[in-house]
């Protein structure tokens, strides 16, 4: 098991690096001088060049590659070219807004999409499974920030039950739950949406396997032939939903964090655009190019953890 | 099975094909929905009751009436003329971006598969590096640096989704790299890549077709959700992402000026989707009979 | 006259497939004495699997039905049998194993809750006791080190181990009646001797009667009392395990057991069965396996034959126009 863990751990740091290069790649692919993409045509040479030394763009690429590289795993991430202070502190300032919102929303996705994949397959070809079906496809073809919207519409303004925008800062425990609602609603019926899937194809799967006619044969309730024989392997393959579907919740909080106007990583990105600040946005990326190694990372080891066949090895 | 069987002829072809749709009604549903939308971005021209640019300030935020039928927008444009015009554009952006990506990583993918060891480990890699970007996020910065335009846009998105197809190429390629036909086929003096395009294409179109559907529902959804974020095409061109971004602004007054567009995304990427699952659930024999 | 325990009568049952319903077993009657072990033989597709599940009631559903018949369990009809009842049979008085030792087992849980969750439910044994119930049946069924084996996985353990948890698991509710489906088939000829000696001393030793389903005639002769056999979802041929051996009537169990290698015989009488059985929607009119018979006559291809006793004392019968009557008619007498 160790042996397995290390394994992974060393497997983890080239593919963070291959991703930081592939960030790195592309903010620098832009077309000219982006300290005159920030400053504007206008600006005077020795504005421009003081930016360009911010910047750190007057070295050669490949020094300016390595510095990048080095900052990042040291944490340095440059200073914000609007606010001047450092990227790292911004991010981590919000950051925990934008973990509350993803946990919310992958536990309701658990809660709700697990049980509803074991209906959906041991109901198979029913109407409930139809139902529940297309509903999912609904989920998983709901752009965030439209979905967010109609929530808002619906929740905030016509019954006026939950803020529209949402503040993550409020002393008040009560109060800073009441904000989360929506935006973990709305992040969450995406994820049940493909949980719902996942699980329903992963038990379909399951049920057809030896051991669950074993199961049945030694006259074990129904109920357990379907949760303890059948669901306990089908959850291992959708251990690994989570990783696969990060992409989707990334996306999502960040649709979801502009829509409420919610700080976090998604408003941090907004305000990088809308000033031109690409040190922010790179640095942004640094740590989400961070949080998804370390996420496959967890969920690897989740998975050995889970399996048996994994563990004992 | 394949969706297309290599012999026989068009008729052929399109009884089987309407035998693979047959088995699963999403798809049929998912298919006309999606003919629906197509054609009303064909006829975006000829059937928009007003030009979607014109500004009409005497007319600005209007709610449906039978001179506008789904109301007008802060400008005075006519919100269902914009939704027509902005179809061409959700669906040219999310269709071509994807056959891009298609094309590119499919090569790749056979590409890999071919010639194995460092070619296959290192086109591999870099795919793995751009799956581990999410979508949206690459899009975001690939537009963010480059500009905002409907070709950095298709660009974007192409550049996510290529890695997907090159998986998808690259197994049947290594499976059927050292099988007979090959070598029969080098001794007749053909080049291999030809030789296994020829027999690999057959193999994963299905795959290539309930994929692409799929990825186009993604591409769909991210456009907008990159022109709602303000990464999309310019205004004044009418985007369905742009529009709701627009309304956003007076979300709270005039409401319908965001809806409707949304109505036409979630239309749109639940046919690909619908397309998508259903023909995969009719092609892949595992769930065929469950 | 001993008492019968197990009773099928007339069983039919039926699945589904893309034109429509089609039986698998037909018309299936036989019995099952206390303490005896038949022997269920055929090709595969021959229906013998079925004849288990349906007698278990593990048939898929939806897919597959019963359509007429009955199954009389100490003269209870296991047919209808409402699932809760049915259930509470499974696993204690009729217990079944598998072919596939390698896949029958649950990956995700030890050795020992496996067989524990029998005595937990089945017995209402506390867990802990259960625990304790399965490491003597690991005994029972001769595992090396048993406690150290309770907390395995699946995984750690040889085909012929697994096997023989499998046996154990099914033990655990004091079966009346084992199901036997092909358990040795899917294992090495000299782990399959260890476990067909196992189960046989388990049975006599816990007065078990079995149903042995195999395709091997030399593990029939091994483990049977009686044997049936079966084609094309009929039963072809029932009878001691002697007669049939010495005096196999049917053409097709005499091609059956001419297909067998054995030591004392030339490998060129090896005679493979030409041909295969058909499958279940392409069943011909008459006799099943008239096409492949190279005894057929007319009536053959018309019409199906019943199942007719051809001895004496009424334990050897057959189903076949050509050598059922011969048979009658030289009235063979009962060894």
């Amino acid at each position: 098991m160790l042996k397995y863990v290390l394994k992974r751990l060393a497997m983890a740091i080239p593919i963070l690096i291959a991703v930081l290069t592939l960030v790195f790649v592309i903010i620098r692919i832009v077309p000219g001088d982006p300290a005159m993409v920030v400053l504007g045509d206008q600006a005077s040479a020795e504005a421009l060049a003081a930016l360009r030394t911010k910047m750190g763009l007057d070295v050669p690429l490949i020094q300016q590659y390595f510095t990048f590289l080095f900052g990042a795993f040291r944490g340095d991430l440059g200073a914000s070219l609007l606010s001047g202070r450092p990227v790292l502190s911004e991010v981590m300032t919000v950051l925990p807004y934008t973990i509350d919102l993803t946990i919310a929303g992958v536990v309701i996705g658990i809660v709700f999409g697990v049980p509803l994949g074991v209906l959906t397959a041991v109901y198979r070809n029913s109407v409930t499974d139809y139902i529940i079906r297309v509903f999912s496809l609904f989920g998983l073809s709901f752009p965030a920030f439209y979905s967010a919207i109609l929530l808002i519409l619906i929740f905030s303004i016509q019954f006026n039950l939950f803020p529209v925008i949402s503040d993550p800062d409020l002393s008040n425990y009560g109060e800073r739950m009441n904000h989360l609602v929506l935006p973990a609603v709305n992040l969450g019926l995406i994820m049940v949406a493909y949980i719902t899937r996942s699980t329903r194809s992963s038990m379909l799967e399951v049920l057809r396997e030896d051991y669950v006619r074993t199961a049945k044969a030694k006259g074990v309730p129904r109920f357990v032939v379907i949760t303890r024989h059948a669901l306990k392997n089908a959850l291992i393959p959708i251990v690994t939903v989570i990783g696969l579907y990060l992409g989707v919740l990334i996306g999502n909080s960040v649709l979801t964090e502009i829509v409420f106007n919610r700080p976090g990583l998604g408003k941090l990105i907004l305000d990088a655009l809308s000033e031109r600040d690409y040190t922010l946005l790179q640095g942004v990326m640094v740590i989400y190019a961070f949080i998804i190694v370390i996420v496959n990372l967890i969920t690897d080891l989740t998975y050995g953890f889970v399996d048996p066949r994994v563990k004992h090895q | 099975m394949s969706l297309f069987p290599k012999a026989g002829g068009l008729r052929r072809t399109i009884r089987d094909t309407i035998r693979v749709f047959n088995r699963n009604k999403t798809s049929w549903a998912g298919l006309v929905l999606l003919l629906f939308m197509v054609s009303l971005a064909v006829l975006a021209p000829w059937i928009s009751p007003y030009d979607p640019i014109d500004q009409n300030i005497l007319e600005r935020l209007s709610p449906a009436s039978a001179e506008h039928l789904l109301g007008t927008d802060h400008f005075g444009r006519d919100i269902l003329s914009r939704i027509l015009w902005g179809a061409r554009i959700s669906l040219s952006v999310g269709t071509i971006s994807v056959l891009m990506g298609m094309a590119v990583g499919t090569v790749l993918g056979i590409l890999a598969g071919y010639k194995g060891k460092y070619w296959d480990y290192m086109i591999m890699g870099v795919m793995d590096v751009f799956m581990a970007i999410p979508t949206l996020l690459m899009g975001l910065m690939v537009v963010a640096v480059l500009g905002p335009n409907l070709v950095n846009l298709t660009i974007a998105i192409a550049l996510t989704v290529a890695p997907r197809f090159a998986r998808i190429a690259r197994a049947p390629t290594i499976s059927i790299k050292n099988r007979d036909f090959v070598e029969a086929g080098r001794a007749m003096g053909f080049s291999d890549l030809r030789i296994m395009a020829g027999h690999i294409f057959p193999n994963i179109l299905g795959e290539l077709i309930v994929m692409g559907s799929l990825w186009i529902a993604t591409a769909v959804r991210i456009e907008a959700s990159l022109s709602f974020i303000g990464l999309g095409v310019k205004p004044p061109t009418p985007t369905w992402g742009g529009m709701i971004r627009e309304g956003f602004q007076n979300i709270l007054s005039d409401p319908w000026i965001s809806i409707y567009p949304g109505i036409f995304i979630l239309i749109t990427v639940l046919a690909f989707n619908m397309l998508g699952d259903g023909l995969r659930d009719a092609i892949d024999p595992k769930l065929r009979n469950s | 006259m001993e008492e019968k325990l197990l009773v099928v009568e007339n069983l039919t049952t039926s699945f589904h497939l893309q034109n429509g319903w089609f039986s698998a077993i037909e018309d299936l009657s036989f019995t099952l004495s206390s303490n005896e072990t038949l022997a269920l033989v055929g090709e595969s597709g021959c229906g013998k699997s079925v004849t288990a599940y349906s007698i278990m009631n593990l048939l898929p559903k939806p897919g597959s039905r019963i359509d007429r018949g009955s199954v009389l369990f100490h003269g209870k009809d296991l047919v209808g049998l409402p699932e809760a009842e049915m259930r509470s049979l499974r696993g204690s008085k009729l217990a079944m194993i598998f072919q596939e030792p390698m896949t029958s087992l649950n990956p995700a849980l030890t050795v020992g809750q496996q067989i524990a969750e029998v005595l937990y439910y089945h017995n209402g044994t506390s867990k802990k006791e259960a625990l304790k119930g399965a490491l003597e049946l690991l005994d029972q069924v001769k595992i090396p080190a048993a406690a150290t084996r309770l907390n395995d996985y699946p995984h750690h353990l040889s085909g012929g181990m697994r096997q023989r948890v499998m046996i154990a698991m099914a033990l655990a509710g004091r079966p009346e009646i084992m199901l036997a489906d092909e358990p040795t088939t899917a294992l090495d000829v000299t782990i399959q001797a260890q476990v067909l000696a196992l189960l046989d001393d388990l049975k006599r030793e816990l007065k078990m009667s079995m149903i042995f389903i195999t395709h091997d005639m030399g593990v029939v002769a091994r483990v049977a009392d009686r044997v049936a056999v079966m084609y094309g979802g009929y039963l072809a041929e029932v009878a001691p395990v002697e007669n049939l051996f010495a005096n196999p009537v049917h053409p097709y169990t005499e091609a059956l057991l001419k297909s067998v290698p054995r030591l004392d015989r030339d490998i060129n009488d090896l005679n493979p069965i030409p041909g295969l059985v058909p499958s279940i929607d392409r069943m011909p009119k008459g006799c099943r396996f008239a096409e492949r018979c190279e005894h057929k006559i007319d009536v053959c291809e018309q019409q199906m034959p019943d199942l007719t006793s051809i001895s004496d004392a009424g334990n050897h019968s057959v189903r076949c126009w050509v050598r059922g009557a011969q048979a009658t008619s030289n009235g063979e007498s009962q060894a």
